[in-house]
C-alpha cells in the first residue's frame, strides 16, 4: 500500500506528542518512519504512514489532528522523503 | 469566536494551591461541583469549606462525571466532577468519554500522586493524563501552583469554546500542598472559530435555491451552540421540512408543521424516508453517526450536502459536502439565504407520510405500553419537562414518543451509549435547572449501575421523579437476540431483579408500583404531585419491541415494523 507523507509542527506541551500519535493510530495509520526535531518549545516531526485501508483518507485524518490544541500546522506532502524532510529541519 | 475566560483575580495573599483551586472555582462562577473524595485529593477537599463552590457528595466516580455531563447539556457551561488518583480517576473515564462523544463540556479534575512519586508505580498511581488522551479535547498536568488560577481558566475555556468538551485537570499532590504567593493572571489562549467562507455560503445558496426536495437534518451541535431559537425561525420561514437526529430532538417540538421526527435506526420512518429521496440536505451541527445513517453507501442516495458545523473535522469525514460551511453555527446560519423554489409538492407529500405512519398506542392487552406512558407523561409535564434517560429499549421510547420543547430537555448517552448515565444526569439536571420538572426515564439493567445514587438524591433531597420501566430483561440486547441471533437469549434474562419499591424505601426514596394500564394516570398525577424525590416502579411487558427498527448495516429504507402494523 502506498505511504503517505505528513509534517507536523506542534507546541511542545506536555503529552502533545503521545496525542499526536494517538490520533495517527486511532484514525487508522500506522506509523512506518518517523522523524523529530524539537528546541523545547516547537517542535517538527515527519512521519510516512500506511493506512489500514484504502477508504482512510489522510486529509481527514490530518483535519482530526490539526483539531489538537498544542498543534500549529499539519502538512501532507507530495513526495519529499520523510527522513531527507527531516533532515532539511534540522539543519534550517 | 468566542471571548477566552478572564484569568480569575486572586488575592496576592499566600495560598496553598488547593486553595488557589477552590478560589479559582469561585472566581470562574462555578456553583457546584460533583465529586469524591479520596487520599491524593484531600488537600483540595480541605480547601473546598472556605470556597463559594458547593460540593455534592456521590456514591461512585462514575455518577459525578455523569452529573457533571448533565449539568453541562443543561447550562451550556462546563460541568465539573473531582475525585482522586487512581480508581477514582479511572472510574471518571466512562462519563468523560460521554461527554466527548456527545460533544459536552466538562471539566474533571483528579488528584494525582506527588511529582516525586509519579511513574513509579505508587499506591493509587495511574496515568490518568495518558488514558484519557483519545477521549478528551485537552488534558493539563499543573506541575506548579503559580500555574493554576491560569491553567483552570484555560480548561474552562477550552472545554466551552467552538465544539465543546471534557478537558482533564491532573493535579499532583505536592502542587495542591505546596504554598504561593504570586499565582499567574496569564489569559488563556483565545479558542478562535472560523469563519464561513463566501464561497462556502454561496455554494450553499446556489443548492438550496436549486433544490426540488430539500430537507434540514438536525443534530446535537443546534444545541451546544444554543442556535435552537435561530434554527426555528429558518424553518418557519423557509418552509424546508426537518429531521432530527438523537442529539438534534428538541429543537422543534414534534408537533411543528415542519418536523417529520427523528432519523435513523428506530426513527420514524416518514423522516427515514424523505431522507432517502431527498435531493439536498442541510446537515446543521450533526455528524453522520452510523445509528443516524444505516448504510452509510445507500444513505440518501439523490442528496447533495450542505454541512454546517463548527469542527471542520466533521466536514467530508463520512460524507462528501458539496458545500462545506466550516464555522460559527450562529454565524454560518445568519450568513446564509435559504431561499428556495417551489417544494410544495414535497413537503405535502412527506407531510402525509408523517400522518400515515404516526406511531399507534393502541396496544392490546391491560399491560403498561411504555410508549403510550411516555407520551402522556411529556405531554403533562409539557415545556418543563426534562428527561434522563439509562440506554435500551426504553431510551428509543423516550426519543420516538416524549415531546421535547428544547433540545436541553432531553438527556441521553448518544455517541457512547452508556448505560447507568440515567439517574446521576438526572441529579445534574435538576441541579443545573431546578425550575424544571426532571426525570429519570430508566430501564432495570440501567437503574442498577447507578443506583447508589438514590443516596444523593436522599442526602441533598434533590426531587427527581424517577420512571422506572422493569421489563426484566436487558430488553435491547433481547430484541436484537429475538430478530438477528435466532432467538437465542443469552445473559439477558433479569428477572431476578430485588424489589425496586423496597430498594428505595431502604435508601429513604418515596417509591409505588403500577403494573395495569388503568394505574398509569394516578401514577402520572403522583409524581407531579410529589415534592421530592419518588420513583415509581413501572411493570411492562418482556417481549415489547422497539419499532420500526432498521437492521444492523442495512440501508434505512428497510425499515422492520411491529407484523400487527403492517
Amino acid at each position: 500500500m502506498t505511504l503517505e507523507h505528513i509534517r507536523i509542527e506542534f507546541r511542545c506541551a506536555e503529552g502533545a506528542l503521545r496525542r499526536i500519535l494517538g490520533v495517527i493510530e486511532a484514525r487508522a495509520f500506522a506509523v512506518r518512519s518517523m522523524q523529530m526535531g524539537s528546541d523545547g518549545n516547537r517542535a517538527v516531526m515527519t512521519l510516512a504512514l500506511e493506512p489500514l485501508d484504502e477508504s482512510r483518507r489522510v486529509d481527514i485524518m490530518l483535519r482530526q489532528v490539526e483539531r489538537l490544541y498544542d498543534v500549529e500546522a499539519t502538512i501532507r506532502l507530495s513526495n519529499a522523503p520523510p527522513v531527507m524532510e527531516v533532515a532539511n529541519v534540522a539543519t534550517a | 469566536m468566542t471571548t477566552p475566560a478572564p484569568s480569575p483575580e486572586i488575592e496576592p495573599a499566600t495560598r496553598t494551591g488547593a486553595q488557589l483551586v477552590v478560589d479559582t472555582l469561585g472566581a470562574l462562577g462555578v456553583e457546584c461541583v460533583f465529586g469524591y473524595p479520596g487520599g491524593a485529593i484531600m488537600p483540595v477537599y480541605d480547601a473546598l469549606p472556605q470556597g463559594s463552590t458547593r460540593h455534592i457528595l456521590v456514591r461512585h466516580e462514575q455518577a459525578a462525571a455523569f452529573a457533571a455531563d448533565a449539568y453541562g447539556r443543561a447550562t451550556g457551561r462546563a460541568g465539573v466532577c473531582l475525585a482522586t488518583s487512581g480508581p477514582g480517576a479511572t472510574n471518571l473515564i466512562t462519563g468523560i468519554a460521554n461527554a466527548y462523544l456527545d460533544s459536552v463540556p466538562m471539566v474533571a479534575i483528579t488528584g494525582q500522586v506527588a511529582q516525586p512519586m509519579m511513574g513509579t508505580d505508587a499506591f493509587q498511581e495511574t496515568d490518568i493524563f495518558g488514558m484519557t488522551m483519545p477521549i478528551v479535547k485537552h488534558s493539563i498536568i499543573i506541575r506548579r501552583p503559580e500555574d493554576i488560577p491560569t491553567m483552570l481558566a484555560e480548561a474552562f475555556a477550552i472545554a466551552e469554546g467552538g465544539r465543546p468538551g471534557p478537558v482533564l485537570v491532573d493535579l499532583p499532590k505536592d502542587v495542591q500542598q505546596a504554598q504561593c504567593d504570586s499565582p499567574g493572571k496569564r489569559l488563556p489562549k483565545a479558542d478562535v472559530l472560523p469563519s464561513p467562507s463566501q464561497e462556502s455560503i454561496a455554494e450553499a445558496e446556489k443548492l438550496i435555491a436549486a433544490s426540488q426536495r430539500p430537507l434540514f437534518y438536525l443534530g446535537g451541535g443546534i444545541g451546544r451552540s444554543n442556535a435552537s431559537e435561530m434554527v426555528h425561525r429558518i424553518v418557519d420561514e423557509s418552509g424546508i421540512p426537518a429531521v432530527a437526529t438523537l442529539q438534534g430532538l428538541g429543537v422543534l417540538p414534534p408537533e411543528h408543521p415542519a418536523m417529520l421526527g427523528m432519523l435513523g435506526m428506530h426513527g420514524h420512518r416518514a423522516a427515514n424516508m424523505a431522507v432517502q429521496e431527498s435531493d439536498l440536505l442541510i446537515v446543521v451541527g450533526a455528524r453522520f453517526d452510523d445509528r443516524a445513517t444505516g448504510k452509510l453507501a445507500e444513505f440518501a442516495p439523490h442528496a447533495s450536502v450542505v454541512h454546517i458545523d463548527v469542527d471542520a473535522a466533521e466536514l467530508g469525514k463520512l460524507r462528501f459536502a458539496h458545500a462545506a460551511v466550516c464555522g460559527n453555527l450562529k454565524a454560518s446560519l445568519a450568513a446564509i439565504d435559504f431561499a428556495r423554489g417551489d417544494i410544495q409538492p414535497w413537503t405535502d407529500r412527506i407531510m402525509a407520510d408523517r400522518t400515515a405512519y404516526a406511531p399507534r398506542y393502541d396496544a392490546p392487552g391491560n399491560g403498561i405500553y411504555a410508549p403510550a406512558m411516555l407520551k402522556a407523561l411529556s405531554e403533562r409535564v409539557g415545556d418543563d419537562f426534562v428527561a434522563a434517560c439509562d440506554v435500551g429499549q426504553h431510551q428509543m421510547w423516550v426519543a420516538q414518543h416524549c415531546r421535547f420543547s428544547r433540545p436541553q430537555a432531553h438527556l441521553t448517552s448518544g455517541g457512547l451509549g452508556a448505560m447507568g448515565y440515567g439517574l446521576p444526569a438526572a441529579i445534574g439536571a435538576k441541579l443545573a435547572e431546578p425550575g424544571k420538572e426532571v426525570f429519570a426515564i430508566c430501564g432495570d439493567g440501567g437503574f442498577q449501575m447507578n443506583i447508589q445514587e438514590l443516596a444523593t438524591l436522599r442526602r441533598y433531597q434533590i426531587p427527581v421523579k424517577i420512571v422506572l420501566l422493569d421489563n426484566a430483561m436487558l430488553g435491547l440486547v433481547r430484541q436484537w437476540q429475538e430478530l438477528f441471533f435466532a432467538g437465542n437469549y443469552s445473559e439477558v434474562d433479569l428477572s431476578d431483579n430485588p424489589d425496586f419499591v423496597e430498594v428505595a424505601n431502604a435508601f429513604g426514596i418515596e417509591a409505588f408500583g403500577i403494573e395495569r394500564r388503568e394505574e398509569v394516570d394516578g401514577a402520572i398525577d403522583r409524581l407531579m404531585a410529589a415534592r421530592g424525590p419518588i420513583l415509581a416502579h413501572v411493570r411492562i411487558d418482556p417481549e415489547e419491541n422497539v419499532w420500526p427498527l432498521v437492521p444492523p448495516g442495512k440501508s434505512n429504507a428497510k425499515m422492520m415494523e411491529k407484523r400487527n402494523d403492517t
